[in-house]
Formats: C-alpha cells, sequence, structure tokens
C-alpha cells in the first residue's frame, strides 16, 4: 500500500507542477490578449494584406489593376507561379517565415505613367518586390514593359500543440508604428459583391 | 504475556493500515481534485485565440523581414534622370536585381560625350563599373552604344 500511495503522491506533485505552471501561461496569454486587443482594426487589415495567409493571387491582380488604371497603364499580360517544390526560392522558403510568388506582367505605358505605377507599387500593403524590368523605345511613346516580380503569403497557422509554446510568443506592436509600415497604401480589395450565373458561359460578353 | 504482546501488536498494525488507507485516500482524492481543476484550466485555453495571437506575432516578424529587404526599383529611374548627359539618349532598359545590373542600348552624339557619361556615372557611390562597349559609328553621325552598369 505503501507503494502505491509513494506514487499517488508522485502523480499528485506532478499534476500540482502541471497546475502552477498553466497558472503561469496563463498570465502570459492574457498579456497577449492585452497586446492583440491593443492593435487597432486597421492595422491588422494591413497586417493581413502585407502577409496574407494564402495566395490571393486575386488580390494581386486587383491590385495591379487599380494601380494601372489610375494611370492610364495597361495591363496587357500577367503570370503567376507558384512554386514550393523545386529551386532555390523553395530552398530560401523553407527557411524563411513566408512563401513566395514569382509574378512576370507585361504593361503598356508612357514613361512617366510606368514611373508612377512602379511608384505606386512600391507603395502598396500587398508587397510586390520588382526584380526585373525590360523595355524598348518603339516608335510611339508608349512602351511595353515586362516586368518579373516576387509577392509574398504566409506559411499558414501553425498550431500551438505544446501550450509552453506561448511562452515563445512575441507581439511587436512596434512594427505597426515603422515608418515603413505607416506609408504602405491599403491595397483594393475584390468586390464582395458578386453576380454569379450565365446561361451560355460561351458566348462572349 | 506473549498474548498481551501480540494483542497490542494487532492493535498497532490495525491502527497503521487503517492510517495507511485514510491517507491514501486522502492522496487519492486530492489528485483527482488536481487533475480536474486541471482539465477546466486547460479548457479556458481557447486554442482559435491562441491560434489567432500566434498568427499575428509570425505575420508580424515575416512583415518586418518582408520591408527589410522591400525593393524600389523606381530610383534607378531616378538615378539615369539626374545623370544621363543631353547628349545622351537610350533606347533599351534590361534591369535584372538579381546581378545587381543594369544593360541600356542607346547612341550619344559623340565620342567624347560617351567618355563624359562614363565618367558621370563611375563617380557615383550607388555604381560599381559602368562599362560602354559596342560602339559603333552611326550614318546618322550619333555612336551607338551598350551600357552596363553594374550596381553595388
Amino acid at each position: 500500500m505503501w507503494e502505491e500511495i509513494s506514487i499517488l503522491r508522485i502523480e499528485r506533485g506532478g499534476v500540482y507542477n502541471t497546475f502552477s505552471e498553466l497558472r503561469s501561461l496563463q498570465e502570459t496569454r492574457d498579456n497577449l490578449l492585452s497586446t492583440y486587443n491593443s492593435i487597432s482594426k486597421s492595422d491588422l487589415e494591413k497586417l493581413n494584406q502585407v502577409m496574407p495567409q494564402g495566395t490571393d493571387t486575386g488580390g494581386i491582380l486587383v491590385s495591379l489593376e487599380k494601380i494601372a488604371q489610375d494611370r492610364s497603364v495597361r495591363l496587357r499580360r500577367a503570370e503567376f507561379k507558384i512554386d514550393q517544390d523545386n529551386g532555390t526560392k523553395a530552398i530560401q522558403a523553407s527557411n524563411s517565415m513566408f512563401n513566395t510568388i514569382d509574378l512576370s506582367f507585361v504593361v503598356s505605358a508612357g514613361y512617366e505613367s510606368f514611373k508612377s505605377f512602379l511608384n505606386a507599387l512600391e507603395k502598396n500593403s500587398r508587397v510586390i518586390d520588382v526584380t526585373n524590368i525590360s523595355f524598348s523605345v518603339g516608335k510611339t511613346n508608349l512602351y511595353e514593359f515586362i516586368v518579373q516580380a516576387d509577392a509574398y503569403y504566409g506559411k499558414g497557422d501553425k498550431k500551438i500543440i505544446n501550450l509552453r509554446n506561448i511562452n515563445v510568443v512575441k507581439i511587436d506592436t512596434s512594427f505597426f508604428a515603422d515608418p515603413r509600415f505607416i506609408e504602405l497604401e491599403t491595397a483594393p480589395s475584390p468586390s464582395t459583391e458578386i453576380k454569379k450565373g450565365r446561361t451560355n458561359p460561351f458566348v462572349p460578353i | 504475556m506473549f498474548f498481551r504482546l501480540s494483542f497490542i501488536f494487532f492493535i498497532a498494525t490495525a491502527f497503521l493500515s487503517g492510517g495507511l488507507l485514510f491517507y491514501r485516500n486522502y492522496v487519492f482524492n486530492s489528485l483527482e481534485e488536481g487533475k480536474s481543476t486541471l482539465s477546466k484550466l486547460e479548457a479556458e485555453f481557447d486554442s482559435a485565440l491562441i491560434s489567432e495571437i500566434t498568427r499575428v506575432s509570425n505575420s508580424i516578424s515575416a512583415g518586418k523581414n518582408i520591408l527589410d529587404k522591400h525593393l524600389k526599383q523606381s530610383d534607378i529611374f531616378f538615378l539615369l534622370e539626374e545623370n544621363t548627359l543631353p547628349q545622351v539618349f537610350y533606347n533599351s532598359f534590361v534591369f535584372e536585381h538579381a546581378q545587381k545590373s543594369l544593360v541600356l542600348l542607346g547612341e550619344a552624339l559623340s565620342y567624347s560625350a560617351i567618355a563624359s557619361q562614363s565618367m558621370t556615372f563611375e563617380s557615383l557611390e550607388q555604381i560599381q563599373s559602368a562599362v560602354f562597349s559596342n560602339l559603333t559609328l552611326r550614318d546618322t553621325g550619333r555612336v551607338a552604344f551598350t551600357l552596363t552598369l553594374n550596381f553595388k
């Protein structure tokens, strides 16, 4: 019987330790929650555009089209490549906190309009890093700019399996006061009012 | 005498066993009570909320990383505008960030204009090298060139 009591006491000691650990984790969680609640809704929305959880290529298209339209730039072609399995970028991606989308597009624009387009793209909260630009001067003042760029998205929700891991979670709200974050302009959102349905989807519009 | 001693021993053993049983039950009950409190406490940790907090934390870290390396290629056009001589123009532009290079095809009014242009670019702190090649005198009297700018 004494042996049984010893085992029960050890088990009870473990429960008490876990109990006090949970109390401490509860305090950590409450502090995190209070920090989380201090973030404004607009900052959270902008953060979600900087680091969307999915590829959100639709959001990129909406941004490109809106920025182009506002500057009389014609978006003539756009292509996305989402490849997490091959290549250097995949290796980089596995070590980084986000995935990369290879984006290429062609725009037709005048020189000044293209500069304005590029400038607006650089300030867009759906961050797009232009890596390559090429164009040739033709007979008119409209040039075809071929652009390659990188866009980013999050690596998905990492579930906290072990509650103790919340001890390492930090919410650095100073990021929202960073001038580079403040300077970003909120990206246009895709329309939520979508009218669906066509009798014959193959009839040209 | 022997009977008395045996009786005392028996009573002592009975008391001890009873005490142990009582203590065992006490430990067992407090263990069960502890487990129950622990379960309630664990249930208070809303996993959806913790996931959201973790997501925001990860997004901030990733966002910082992205803004640290955010590229602003529009500066290249400002650099060209500010530093191209009036005797020089370009008709083709190929920029590759990975190579940190910009290849421009263009024409200049003279070879000396190209020499001045070369010196202008090489004097800039952002430029590692400015290399003119394929210099060809056109029928128009202009000199065609390929200019490769390598950035630091």
